[in-house]
């Protein structure tokens, strides 16, 4: 359970310590990649919890929504809509459900009580 | 299907690189932030330096020009009329509108005695022989040209029309005796140096040239050479 928590601590030090900048014009879309791989990772972790985590689905879901998120922004660049709005709203919502639901079964399992899960 | 150990380390692998684009999101937007910020500040700072450098220097320079202006003109009003009056009369001496006197060359171009009949085309001057001697001659430095008592001005124009050679509206016709007001020596050599006398030895044609020190051409004599425009004022 740690271990992602680690990964993700390592990630950001790695980050910070490189010299790479997106430039100016990429950065929402980069923005919403990243929206959609949080999204993503939660949603893996929320599995997980459920023990119906599929690594398939999951690596799947990974690259296909970061790169579906980034490529509604570029459309929607082009075609005059906000369209990442729609991308927003959609990881932001899953975002949400999903780390409720992650909290539901943490509390379950801290207390040892099912009732919690629904 | 992989055993379960492994998922862990695939979702650690995934949320490594999530983090590192997070933190790369996060730095460029920040750098890009501080960067626009401090270059905005900094810009706008130099600007005012180099205003301010801009107004000490037109400063200075309507200093100097007031200077200037002191010793060229003393500033009395009897002298500045006086000098108004001398300008006046320079730039009419320089655009043709006065009378000039002063040391030069005279140069006469005449039928040369004829031998034998050549045809009426060969013996003729055009327009642009003229021009060309005019112009060789200001390129020697001449301050003044006449041309059978024609001012040459800035705007005189020489061209054929007919048969005939005119000076503005004046038809000019043979011997042309061409005045002009400049270092005789320079003004000779340039004719010879330029072939002038070959030349116009082709067309049958003699050239001769007198050194004079004392030419006088006459003002030109036309009337409203300047018409269509006017002169801007400084500023507008």
């Amino acid at each position: 359970m740690w271990l992602p928590i680690i990964g993700l601590i390592i990630g950001v030090i790695l980050g910070f310590s490189s010299e790479i900048t997106v430039p100016v014009e990429y950065r929402s879309y980069l923005s919403i990649a990243v929206l959609a791989a949080l999204d993503t990772i939660f949603g893996g972790i929320r599995s997980y919890l459920e023990n119906v985590f599929d690594i398939k689905v999951f690596m799947s879901g990974f690259f296909f929504n970061t790169l579906l998120a980034a490529g509604l922004a570029f459309l929607g660049v082009y075609m005059g809509i906000d369209l990442y709005l729609a991308a927003i709203f959609a990881f932001g919502v899953r975002l949400f459900n999903n780390i409720a639901v992650i909290r539901r079964i943490m509390i379950g399992r801290w207390f040892n009580d099912d009732t919690y899960r629904e | 299907m992989k055993s379960k150990k492994q998922i862990p380390l695939i979702i650690t692998a995934i949320s490594l690189i999530i983090g590192f684009m997070l933190a790369v999101q996060f730095k460029s937007y920040n750098a890009h932030a501080k960067t626009d910020s401090k270059d905005i500040s900094q810009i706008r700072q130099d600007l005012q330096k180099e205003m301010e450098r801009h107004r000490r220097i037109l400063t200075d320079i309507s200093k100097y020009d007031q200077l200037l202006y002191e010793y060229e003109n003393p500033l009395n009003h009897s002298d500045s009329l006086k000098v108004m009056k001398e300008e006046l009369s320079r730039i009419k001496a320089l655009g043709g509108l006065a009378e000039m006197e002063g040391s030069g060359l005279v140069i006469t171009i005449q039928n040369a005695p004829v031998e034998e009949e050549d045809g009426g085309y060969l013996s003729t001057i055009f327009d642009d022989d003229l021009r060309y001697v005019v112009n060789e001659l200001f390129g020697a430095g001449a301050h003044g040209i006449s041309i059978n008592g024609n001012r040459v001005t800035p705007t005189t124009a020489i061209r054929n029309v007919g048969d005939e050679i005119q000076m503005d509206t004046k038809i000019i016709r043979l011997p042309y005796e061409i005045k002009v007001i400049g270092d005789p020596n320079v003004l000779e050599s340039a004719m010879k140096l330029r072939g002038f006398e070959e030349y116009f030895a082709i067309v049958n044609k003699k050239i001769i040239m007198k050194k004079l020190d004392k030419i006088v051409i006459p003002a030109y004599d036309g009337k409203g050479m300047i018409r269509y425009m006017k002169p801007v004022k400084e500023g507008s």
